[in-house]
């Protein structure tokens, strides 16, 4: 069964256009929806959650509408939205009372994994704690699917590292599914199985991970050789002073079609840079 | 629902504390006479109405509504958990009344005890009047612009009433026109208003519960 899909999802605000947006999100996987700031990557989360009503499409969550998929789903956001006015045990009472299957002890447990004392202040927390505290709230209902909205921004290397640990471990279960826009690529390299590439409302790119990274390329050349290639060929270029450079969509055939230009790996950042930067073709 | 409700009052914890104290302080001086139960119940009532900006205001300084529309409640019951929040903090302070008004008829007797019931009464369904056109805007227009915009339209129906006022005599024609208030006129009276007051409080309160309803369904968050 699939953990998400949205099939032409559309969203219109006076100065922006979401969509139409087509994802799906296998069982047992990690997708990770990057994009530029403002390319709509909350405003997708947030039609996903019916926090924002989406103009057109469908979603469907763990093979349900949202609606009815809700108390299955862990929604983490870009920042806490707990109240600074309560504690880690007031979030165990207030939230065992909204989710059907709350367990106060798993919820303790990981209190206790993260190092978050029960009775401080949530005003006490650090920006780290407190998206510990969200990434335990959210999990402490044994959620199928986790919707995580920068989860990871803003916090320490060591902290991101127990917190995709913990992503990993999720989706161990195939009956898990996890969706994570984050702006640290990095992250995602490690963990995630599929990208979706989100650029100015549109997915741009979207398939297998590793395959992407396995497959696309950056050509560094000279105008002169650029000028040579198909612009078939290639999927961006950006052009400076002191260098040409170009996108490569699939790097094995390219390279048997221009045995003397050289294409290396590129990473999801550079990806996004051609993307953004550079002129598509 | 009632974990919304929950969360509703662990965040006024830290004000209802505030409140308590104030309490406190009030019940003592009214005991001491420098003032009249029913400026202290009044007060309260008054408090107690204006508990929900304050929880609104909560929710925006948390940046709370986007989660809570994510949680597995729907804006239905999201919308009810905050007219309930409502409704307790009003049956808290209508028992609290009742207390001061059994106090008063013990220690000075039944027309001043029937004077702070009706006295309370009357804030009590004002609460509860106000709370039925401003939750509305609230959810329409946010917490401080409702505000404003309350303000603004109370000012203005004090304005219409003492321009309507004014010609006719101001208080003196009130004091003409209204009934003398003899013992057990009084307590027929003041039956009649504690029942037009629960009364206003349920039946402005429902028709405003279902217009926030249609507003908050609508509301991008």
């Amino acid at each position: 069964m699939n953990s998400i899909e949205i099939r032409g999802l559309v969203k219109e605000y006076k100065d922006f256009t979401l969509g139409p947006v087509d994802l799906t999100l296998p069982g047992g996987a990690i997708l990770g929806l990057i994009g530029e700031n403002g390319a709509g990557k909350t405003t997708l989360m947030r039609c996903m959650l019916g926090v924002t009503v989406p103009n057109a499409g469908q979603v469907s969550l763990l093979g349900m509408p949202w609606e009815e998929a809700k108390a299955d789903v862990g929604v983490v956001m870009d920042d806490c939205f707990f109240y600074e006015q309560l504690r880690p045990k007031d979030v165990d009472s207030v939230l065992r009372r909204v989710y059907p299957t709350w367990d106060g002890g798993l919820f303790r447990e990981y209190l206790d994994k993260f190092a978050l004392p029960e009775k401080k202040l949530i005003k006490e927390f650090s920006r780290g704690m407190r998206m510990k505290l969200s990434l335990a709230s959210a999990l402490a209902h044994r959620p199928r699917l986790l919707l995580l909205d920068e989860a990871t921004a803003g916090l320490d290397p060591v902290v991101r590292d127990e917190i995709l640990d913990e992503f990993l471990g999720f989706v161990s279960d195939e009956d898990h599914g996890i969706l994570i826009s984050s702006h640290i690529t990095s992250d995602l390299e490690k963990a995630a199985d599929y990208i979706a590439y989100l650029h100015h409302g549109k997915i741009a790119l979207c398939g297998e991970k590793d395959r992407l990274l396995e497959t696309y390329g950056r050509l560094a050349c000279t105008r002169e050789d650029l000028a040579a290639v198909d612009r078939g060929d290639l999927v961006a270029v950006r052009r400076s002073q002191y260098a040409t450079e170009g996108l490569v969509k699939d790097r094995a055939a390219f390279a048997r079609k221009y045995p003397g230009l050289t294409v290396e790996p590129v990473s999801l950042d550079e990806i996004m840079v051609f993307m953004e930067k550079g002129e598509r073709l | 629902m009632t974990g919304l409700i929950l969360k509703d009052f662990l965040c006024l914890r830290k004000v209802l504390k505030s409140y308590l104290i104030v309490l406190v302080i009030y019940v003592a001086l009214t005991v001491a006479g420098v003032w009249s139960p029913a400026f202290t119940t009044g007060f309260f009532s008054v408090m107690a109405a204006m508990l929900p900006f304050t929880c609104f205001n909560m929710d925006y300084t948390a940046k709370w509504e986007p989660y809570g529309a994510a949680l597995p409640v729907s804006r239905n019951k999201t919308v009810a958990a905050r007219y309930l929040t409502l409704l307790i903090t009003l049956g808290a302070v209508a028992v609290l009344e009742l207390a001061t008004a059994v106090a008063v008829w013990l220690t000075d007797g039944l027309e001043a005890a029937l004077s702070s019931l009706l006295a309370s009464c009357l804030c009590l369904g004002m609460g509860a009047v106000l709370n039925a056109i401003i939750l509305p805007l609230i959810y329409r227009f946010g917490a401080e612009r409702a505000r404003i915009i309350f303000y603004a339209a109370f000012l203005g129906l004090i304005g219409l009433a003492v321009l309507w006022l004014v010609p006719l005599g101001g208080g003196e024609w009130l004091m003409e026109h209204l009934p003398p208030l003899e013992a057990e006129n009084a307590a027929a009276l003041i039956a009649a208003l504690l029942l037009l007051s629960v009364a206003v409080c349920f039946l402005l309160l429902i028709p405003s519960y279902f217009i926030s309803c249609a507003i908050y369904k609508k509301k991008e968050l």
